[in-house]
């Protein structure tokens, strides 16, 4: 019976097949996003949660209110771990955890070379043998007591030891050094296992605490580098700790307190930390309201694709009516139906997972941008495996038992009369088409959104910046270059020895023209009325600097060579603030910067200082020897696949005269469009949620186009019979759908106008939004619906009249 | 007005053919008016359709009006179609969305009248068969001898010199039938041609001319 029931059922599906497709690619794409945020939501909320005693484990925090502003941050003064170690009752475990500034690592092999270099490793801290006690580490080498005997001595997590140490096996890793900064050398005293379940703790790199940094005592300092855990004995209430340590506080910061405001130590429990970014700096944290509003989210469109469904399997319903009536009369109950029905929408709900599966794999690929960090080595199969049963459950149930009470519904001896009854009548219809209605306006409005992002980035990279950035290679001189009193004077060794090559046009030092980052100062304007202060924003470069990047000059002559600041070049911008008409007048003037007073001998046209965020400042350009950092090469070649050639070149020159500094070189236009990382990962987000909204619309514009035609048959028969043609009768059909897109968009302008507005205000130099922006999502939207609808309603059409108004 | 020469239809079914028609011959004089009777299943209302060019034969020839109806291009066909030819349904295939009058005026429209003329015709056409008082109701609202009504007034609104009629009186109770029926012998005497399919021995009597069908075949 239950064999024959599931041969039915398959069999049916695949007579149905484009329906069956359609329901399929409809809800996989809800459960893949469900899918999805769960696995993300999911990683989120077991943090931490595996930590034996973690209803014991606390952080302090550092509150303070001065002036009725309160600020927190996870900062302690180092001071405190051991004033809490000695002097307060009640305290298992005292975990000082200091964060390192990312030290370069080198590995060095047994004659001392540098046979590996990680210029930024991240996790990296100073902790004690109590770190240890408190996070369930397991050792593979070495053990708490030897790893932390000597200072110069370092634990790695698995992991870290293997990007290390690649096809090395762990055992053979103790004494193993590394050196960090290139200057102080470690060696390997124990490697522990990663932590099988995701923690808060993530550091991967363990240094020894030193009796320095114990034995503290400023109490009022504090980076938010250094944090502090503590385990309280069992049956310890917080807040006595926390009374006891600001009393001792407060004997310590009288003076500060009293006279500034408050300075306290609060406690937050484990179970609060990852979704606490305030206190996070180290830690990756989330935030509640985040993961509730992805909860959300994935209900959202679960609930669309749901809606689908049932629209699409009550569009097939008058298609079944004959089927089902047949059943009737043959005996089948109500709730038999019922069940093959359900049954039904239970095979197309696992398939869809199965489609989603594969759909979800991709899209963790395309997005990993948005994907929290490893949360890919922590699945717990067995929830996700509850999960995806309830899902389908859930969907099954969900969108099943409309459809199938709507069968029970069918009136047997109509249908068989050959009476396609209205089943779905009138107002069913307006239902449907107020949801497809609502999809179009959700997607118009993301198509909108789309357009009006692409446009602001095209203009951020397109328009003219007021200097040339094509083929442009620029290259930091990395700090110990630039500190090395033996390498200092290299860099024009360098700039020599690049200008030689032929495939090089010009190379110029300096600071690259726009750059977030930046130099401000004041300069004042000294005249007969007194003295006028000025904030300037300042650019370092040498005499080729304002040709290589093809500034336009619109008074004055160039830098000239020098070895401290001689002269000032301004742009238009503070030739303005200082309150000339015209470039020229400000030629000559004296600008006094630190005290020292220099002319100003040429005035460039204003360009892109800073991203499009921020307006253009009064900019001044100066030559100083010192404060020469960036190496900024134009390319000769006009072909982009010459470049990799003429950059192996620079690579060689650069070794020869650096040997011991890692070449990192930017394309400057690469650069450039990097400050506006955000908004392509934004657009990039938007184009996906289009990519939905459109597919999941289109998906139920296909099934009410269906039904709208299957109901419209025989009408269509008889106006066919009465002259109509194919044409009018697709016209006639399409009407309809195109009123609803027409109505979408009528909603959708305003609030994606609205919302774009807001958007585009964060930007001092935007795009106007116009007209055709509005009309193109529309025409788009109607394109897509045409294209959706042209397969049923062209179909109607041109089938013969005589069978669909065949009476016997 | 309408010859047929050696008219087979045919369907696949599992590799053999199985025939509607075989060899029909037929010629229909202009001003006629053709009762086709047959059993279930012989191939009658085939035959309309091929007449009323709904349908296409699988071999032979048919001339309608002396042009070859069969070489014709799709729109030249539907143009002889829409001014010759007005269509009656057993079940009237009224559009129940539209009222009594849209009704009669879908055909006109699809000839491109403008709105004048439809309105002249539509209103004559309601005058003619005494329902300008349903003239805003919608199919429901009418019986089904008044649902048939409509249907012929709408056949007949594009002045068609041939009305096809397939079972037109099928759903219909005897006395709606014969109302039916008489109209059909009025117009007939106007000079319209009709061809009526049927069932029934006393409506094919209303004909000149009665054909049976059996199998496929002409029995005469």
């Amino acid at each position: 019976m239950f064999k024959n029931h599931i041969k039915l059922t398959l069999r049916h599906l695949w007579r149905n097949r484009v329906f069956t497709i359609l329901n399929i690619v409809g809800l996989s794409i809800g459960i893949s996003a469900c899918w999805i945020i769960f696995q993300i939501v999911d990683y989120e909320f077991r943090f931490d949660q595996k930590h034996p005693d973690a209803e014991r484990i606390y952080q302090f925090i550092n509150r303070e209110e001065r002036e009725e502003k309160t600020a927190d941050f996870a900062g302690i003064s180092r001071a405190l771990p051991i004033t809490v170690k000695n002097e307060i009752a009640g305290v298992e475990l005292v975990v000082p955890v200091y964060h390192k500034a990312d030290l370069k690592a080198s590995i060095l092999n047994e004659d001392k070379e540098e046979i590996r270099v990680f210029e930024q490793p991240k996790y990296q801290v100073s902790v004690s043998e109590s770190y240890f006690e408190m996070v369930p580490y397991q050792w593979i080498v070495g053990n708490v007591k030897t790893a932390f005997s000597s200072p110069k001595q370092v634990v790695l997590t698995k992991s870290r030891a293997e990007l290390y140490f690649p096809n090395t096996p762990t055992e053979e890793l103790l004494g193993k050094t590394i050196a960090y900064n290139d200057t102080s050398i470690m060696s390997i005293s124990g490697v522990v296992a990663d932590l099988d379940f995701p923690s808060s703790f993530n550091s991967q790199e363990f240094f020894v605490l030193t009796d320095k940094d114990w034995n503290n005592d400023w109490w009022g300092s504090f980076n938010s580098d250094d944090n502090l855990f503590v385990k309280l004995q069992e049956n310890v209430v917080k807040e006595n700790i926390i009374n006891q340590i600001n009393t001792i506080n407060y004997g310590h910061r009288k003076e500060y307190i009293d006279k500034y405001g408050k300075q306290w130590y609060d406690l937050i429990p484990l179970a609060d930390k990852h979704f606490t970014a305030t206190f996070g700096a180290n830690h990756p944290t989330t935030d509640h309201s985040v993961l509730y509003g992805l909860i959300g989210i994935a209900l959202f469109i679960l609930l669309l694709a749901c809606i689908n469904y049932i629209n699409l399997s009550t569009a097939q319903l008058p298609n079944r009516a004959k089927e089902i009536g047949i059943h009737k009369t043959l005996g089948s109950s109500p709730s038999q139906l019922m069940r093959r029905f359900l049954g039904e929408t239970f095979f197309i709900t696992f398939f869809a997972v199965l489609l989603s599966l594969i759909v979800s794999s991709f899209a963790l690929k395309m997005f990993a941008d948005f994907i929290p960090e490893g949360m890919g080595s922590f699945q717990n199969y067995a929830d996700l495996a509850v999960f995806l049963l309830v899902l389908i459950l859930l969907i099954t149930l969900l969108s099943g038992i409309y459809p199938a009470w709507l069968i029970t519904r069918v009136q047997t001896a109509n249908v068989l009369k050959g009476q396609v009854q209205n089943t779905n009548g009138q107002s069913r219809l307006t239902l449907r088409k107020g949801l497809i209605i609502f999809q179009f306006i959700i997607a118009q409005i993301f198509v909108i959104a789309a357009i009006i992002i692409g446009q602001q980035l095209h203009y951020t990279v397109n328009k003219n910046l007021g200097f040339d950035k094509e083929a442009i290679v620029t290259i930091d001189l990395p700090a110990k270059v630039l500190r090395n009193p033996a390498y200092v004077d290299k860099k024009f060794v360098l700039k020599d020895e690049l200008v030689k090559n032929n495939s090089i046009a010009s190379v110029a030092l300096g600071d690259r023209p726009l750059d977030n980052s930046g130099y401000i100062t004041s300069v004042y304007n000294i005249s007969d009325t007194g003295k006028v202060e000025m904030k300037i924003s300042v650019r370092f470069a040498d005499e080729d600097l304002l040709d290589l990047y093809n500034f336009e000059v619109l008074a004055g002559t160039n830098l000239t060579k020098s070895d401290t600041i001689r002269e000032f070049i301004v742009n238009e911008s503070a030739v303005k603030a200082m309150g000339f008409s015209s470039p020229k007048d400000a030629i000559g003037v004296h600008l006094e910067m630190q005290r020292q007073s220099y002319p100003i001998v040429a005035v460039v046209k204003d360009f892109h200082v800073y991203d499009f965020k921020k307006e253009i400042p009064s900019t001044v350009f100066v030559n100083s020897k010192r404060q020469l950092n960036t190496v900024n090469i134009k390319l000769a070649a006009s072909n982009p696949k010459h470049f990799q050639k003429t950059i192996g070149e620079i690579e060689q020159i650069w070794k020869s005269i650096y040997p011991n500094a890692a070449f990192v070189y930017k394309f400057y236009d690469e650069s450039i469009a990097q400050l506006y990382e955000s908004e392509y990962k934004m657009s990039k987000l938007i184009s996906l949620a289009t990519g939905i909204t459109i597919l999941i619309s289109c998906l139920g514009l296909f099934g009410l186009a269906t039904l709208t035609s299957t109901q419209r048959i025989k009408e269509i028969g008889i106006r066919k019979v009465l002259g109509a043609s194919v044409v009018g009768i697709v016209q006639m059909l399409s009407k309809d759908f195109v009123k609803l897109v027409f109505i979408a968009a009528v909603i959708a302008s305003p609030l994606a106008w609205w919302a774009m507005n807001k958007w585009l205000q964060d930007f001092t130099y935007r795009i106007t939004i116009e007209w055709w922006m509005f009309v193109l999502a529309g025409v788009l939207a109607l394109m897509v619906t045409l294209f959706t609808i042209s397969f049923q309603a062209v179909r109607a059409a041109i089938a013969n009249p005589v069978d669909s108004l065949r009476d016997e | 007005m309408i010859k047929l020469e050696n008219i087979f239809k045919w369907y696949n079914v599992g590799g053999t053919r199985s025939f509607i028609l075989k060899d029909i011959n037929l010629s229909i004089e202009q001003g006629d008016f053709v009762s086709i009777m047959g059993p279930s299943g012989s191939g009658k209302s085939t035959l309309l359709n091929i007449i009323g060019m709904l349908d296409e034969p699988n071999e032979g020839k048919y001339f309608f009006m002396e042009e070859d109806v069969l070489a014709l291009k799709p729109k030249k066909r539907t143009a002889l179609f829409q001014s010759y030819v007005g269509y009656v349904f057993q079940s009237y295939h009224l559009i129940d969305e539209l009222t009594v009058y849209e009704n009669i005026e879908t055909p006109l429209i699809y000839k491109n009248l403008s709105g004048k003329e439809r309105k002249a015709i539509v209103g004559d056409m309601l005058d003619r068969f005494g329902i300008v008082g349903k003239k805003d109701l919608f199919p429901a609202q009418l019986s089904g001898g008044q649902q048939q009504i409509v249907g012929i007034a709408r056949a007949l609104a594009a002045t068609p010199k041939l009305l096809l009629a397939d079972e037109p009186t099928g759903n219909l109770n005897s006395k709606q039938g014969e109302e039916i029926m008489d109209l059909f012998k009025q117009l007939n005497e106007d000079g319209v041609t009709i061809i009526q399919v049927t069932h029934s021995e006393k409506n094919a009597e209303y004909g000149k001319r009665i054909i049976n069908l059996l199998d496929g075949q002409i029995k005469e």
